[in-house]
């Protein structure tokens, strides 16, 4: 085992030592299926938990539903929140795919750049609560301001130290992009969804084996 | 059961021999008395020290009604003119009489006093009577279970701030009056010992007036049971009404029963500061008193606050008010604490504080709960946390919950709630949250889904796993076919819906060919492009129509399939024959 995988270890031992001392949540760990095919075929165990993922796509390509999948599977009690900064999620749909509203919070920001600094830093603070299993974040980001890069690094941190699985929605050619472990380019073809794998930093942040390329998955229409 | 007189056998010796002892001629009453409550109200309203110290009397009309311990070491004498105080001590510090705070701080501690009696009565000016018929619950024996109810309604109330003394014998009267004269520990008087107990009074905790006190004196008659040993009749012949309840009560003959109090208002508790205090940390920790006085009354009523307001007196006026909501009604302070805190740190106030006022204006049932296996509290507070801090900042009304409404107009099927999530069925969602590893979570929630038919694809989901697995990076692939996917879901009553719906439908123009849309272009977009769109599936329509008698709607939805958008969800306007954009099965 190398030098950096102990260091690595020693330094998780010792938040979860504070995290015990402070009376803080106990942070989770593993992953969470989504229950879509299309998307659970590329991530084997489903999305990293402490960690950001971005699922990418045009209005219509199928990244909320995948969200609001993986939101109805938690299961048991467990809390969700949705960061909906275009004020667009529909919770009736949301309660039609399975979705147990009343365990799923949704926070609405302002519009406009203000609205967006505000959507980031209740990102922050809900990845970072440990109240939540997952954290959806659908940020009205249209024009990157300066300091949003260090506003984006912070919800890493803030994952890592909640522990929650947290989800970044992006348009196609957005200009802002998270850095996320997991990177989804989601589209629809027909009535299907097809996702497509575009992150060649998974394998060395998860500590797994490195992967590169484009990996593609997807489900055929019956 | 109507209660018994019976009758002691003289005695050979005593004062107890010559009349008929009272047996249980009432109720068991626990009197629990506030002596000198002006002044205690007044203490408990401010923070310890603050008045320099300086020596206090409460006035009324001119005239000294209670004052303080340095005020009687100046020789300020209770009922003593304000001119005449004033002679003996220059720097006493005046408050004038506030009989309807008396009241209001009596029914407080009445309110935390109910989590430990059936029923309180509030007797004013200072005493509160509380049923002692429930002080077996308590355990330890007939004995040791009124002196355990005794303790705990001294300890509440001091929690509240107040000292008091207390009284349990049967009757209230002779239990109101042992408590204003009894011994300051208190007193509790086993059944069969309320004569002994009140033989030993003096007249005045009769109530009587001071010249029949003073008459009776005169005649020899000096405490209560020299009085029971008379005959009431010459009582009542000499001294009138006065004289003959005087006689009932040295007897102890008082069945009244208890008129207990009904809170009818929601607690409010304040604290003035010893100064004004520029920094949140004196606000800090004012707030923690505070937050356990108004915790204790709502206990005693069975209530949870799930709203809070913290209200800040600003010098040299104003006040900043600031709400916090709870995610889950609670009379445990403990829990208000961190919101409160972190709300107060979220703001930036304009100007020192001077006074802290705590309500709690959002009440509910809020049964007591035990912990179960598993439960981890210290989530629950990270989410009252977390969810203070978004209502700080973002404002109350952008942190919400959904709720469906039955209605057909799509905008209008779902209205936001606060967002109290629900109590798990084992034990609570407290403890659910983090009680394991998430694979086991996320598996068992697959399951859950499946069951009820709300999930995707999942009679494919080990097939497309399989596939997905056997893909190189270099050759994309595909996975094996499953159902239909797409995001749309249908509803319970079969109805799809899209996922994101727009707050504004955005007006759309169609190109048609032979009776069928062909093509789109979307007005008014950004980031849509004002661009036509081939239409290349049109579905429909689902109509939708009604509310004639608040505002008429009449709309056909189509489902179409876009190219370079997607599946939209579209209408036309059954009352203008316009098509709109309503949302985006994403």
């Amino acid at each position: 085992m190398s030098s950096a995988t102990n260091q690595h270890d020693l330094l998780s031992r010792l938040r979860d030592e504070i995290r015990r001392i402070e009376r803080r949540p106990a942070r989770r760990a593993g992953a969470l299926p989504c229950g879509v095919a299309a998307v659970d075929a590329l991530l084997p165990g489903g999305f990293p938990c402490g960690a950001l993922s971005e699922l990418r796509g045009g209005p219509a390509s199928g990244k909320t539903a995948v969200a609001l999948s993986l939101v109805a599977g938690l299961g048991r009690g467990a809390l969700a929140a949705w960061i909906d900064g275009r004020g667009q999620l529909y919770p009736p749909a949301a309660a039609a795919m399975g979705v147990d509203l009343g365990r799923l919070l949704i926070v609405r920001p302002p519009p406009g750049e203000e609205g967006a600094r505000l959507a980031l830093w209740a990102a922050e603070a809900l990845l970072g609560s440990g109240a939540f299993a997952a954290v959806t974040v659908d940020a009205a980001l249209d024009r990157p301001w300066r300091g949003v890069e260090a506003a984006l690094r912070r919800l890493v941190t803030a994952a890592e130290q909640g522990g929650a699985a947290g989800l970044w929605l992006s348009p196609t050619g957005g200009a802002v992009r998270p850095p996320a472990v997991v990177r989804l380019d989601l589209r629809v073809e027909g009535r299907r969804i097809v996702a497509v794998r575009a992150d060649g930093l998974a394998g060395v942040a998860r500590g797994a084996a490195p992967s590169s390329g484009v990996r593609a998955g997807g489900v055929h229409a019956a | 059961m109507r209660p018994e007189r019976r009758v002691i056998a003289p005695a050979a010796s005593g004062t107890l021999d010559l009349f008929e002892a009272a047996g249980p001629l009432g109720p068991r009453v626990l009197a629990l008395h506030l002596p000198g409550l002006p002044l205690q109200r007044l203490a408990r309203a401010r923070e310890p020290g603050e008045g320099g110290g300086r020596p206090v009397a409460v006035v009324e009309e001119g005239r000294v009604v209670a004052c303080d311990a340095a005020a009687r070491a100046a020789g300020v004498r209770p009922g003593d003119a304000l001119a005449q105080a004033l002679a003996a001590c220059g720097a006493l510090l005046q408050v004038p009489h506030a009989p309807a705070a008396d009241l209001a701080a009596l029914r407080g501690l009445a309110e935390a006093l109910l989590a430990i009696a059936p029923a309180v009565e509030v007797a004013p000016p200072d005493t509160l009577l509380l049923d002692g018929g429930a002080a077996h619950l308590l355990g330890g024996g007939p004995g040791e279970a009124e002196r355990r109810l005794l303790a705990r309604a001294r300890e509440i109330a001091a929690g509240l701030g107040y000292t008091a003394r207390g009284a349990l014998t049967t009757g209230r009267g002779p239990a109101r009056a042992l408590a204003r004269h009894g011994a300051a520990e208190g007193t509790v008087v086993a059944p069969g010992d309320e004569a002994r107990a009140r033989a030993v009074l003096p007249l005045a905790a009769l109530g009587l007036g001071p010249a029949v006190e003073a008459r009776l004196r005169a005649v020899g008659v000096g405490v209560v049971g020299a009085l029971a040993r008379l005959p009431p009749e010459g009582l009542a012949l000499r001294f009138g009404a006065a004289g003959a309840a005087a006689a009932r009560l040295a007897r102890g003959d008082d069945p009244t029963p208890l008129v207990p109090y009904l809170p009818e208002t929601l607690p409010e508790e304040a604290i003035e500061l010893e100064g004004p205090a520029e920094s949140v940390e004196p606000v800090l920790f004012v707030l923690t008193r505070l937050a356990e006085r108004v915790a204790a009354r709502l206990g005693g009523r069975g209530l949870g606050a799930s709203r809070l307001k913290l209200t800040l007196k600003l010098d040299p006026r104003g006040e900043e008010r600031l709400i916090v909501p709870l995610a889950r009604p609670s009379a445990v302070a403990a829990r208000w604490l961190p919101p409160l805190r972190e709300r107060l740190l979220g703001v930036r106030l304009p100007g020192a504080v001077t006074g802290v006022r705590l309500t709690a204006v959002e009440v509910a049932a809020c049964p007591s709960a035990q912990l179960a296996f598993g439960d981890r509290p210290e989530v629950a507070a990270a989410l009252e946390v977390v969810l203070a801090r978004l209502s700080g900042r973002l404002g109350e009304g952008a942190v919400l919950g959904a709720e469906p409404v039955d209605r057909h107009r799509p905008e209008a099927a779902w209205r936001t709630v606060p967002f109290r999530p629900p109590a798990g069925a084992g034990g609570g969602w407290v403890g659910l949250l983090a009680a394991g590893p998430v694979e086991a979570v996320a598996t068992e929630g697959l399951a859950g889904a499946s069951s009820s038919g709300a999930r995707w694809d999942d009679a494919s989901a080990a097939s497309a796993a399989g596939a997905g697995g056997a893909e190189s990076p270099e050759s994309p692939e595909v996975a094996e076919p499953g159902v239909e996917p797409g995001p749309a879901r249908a509803g319970p009553d079969g109805q799809v819906r899209p996922t994101r719906l727009l707050a504004t439908p955005l007006p759309v123009l169609a190109t048609g060919e032979g009776g069928r849309v062909t093509a789109l272009r979307v007005c008014e977009t950004p980031g849509l492009g004002a661009q036509a769109h081939a239409v290349l599936s049109f579905e429909g329509p689902e109509r939708l129509r009604g509310e004639w008698w608040s505002a008429p709607f009449d709309r056909d939805y189509y489902r179409a399939r876009v190219e370079g958008l997607g599946e939209c969800w579209l209408y036309r306007d059954g009352t203008d024959g316009r098509l709109w954009l309503h949302g985006f099965f994403d």
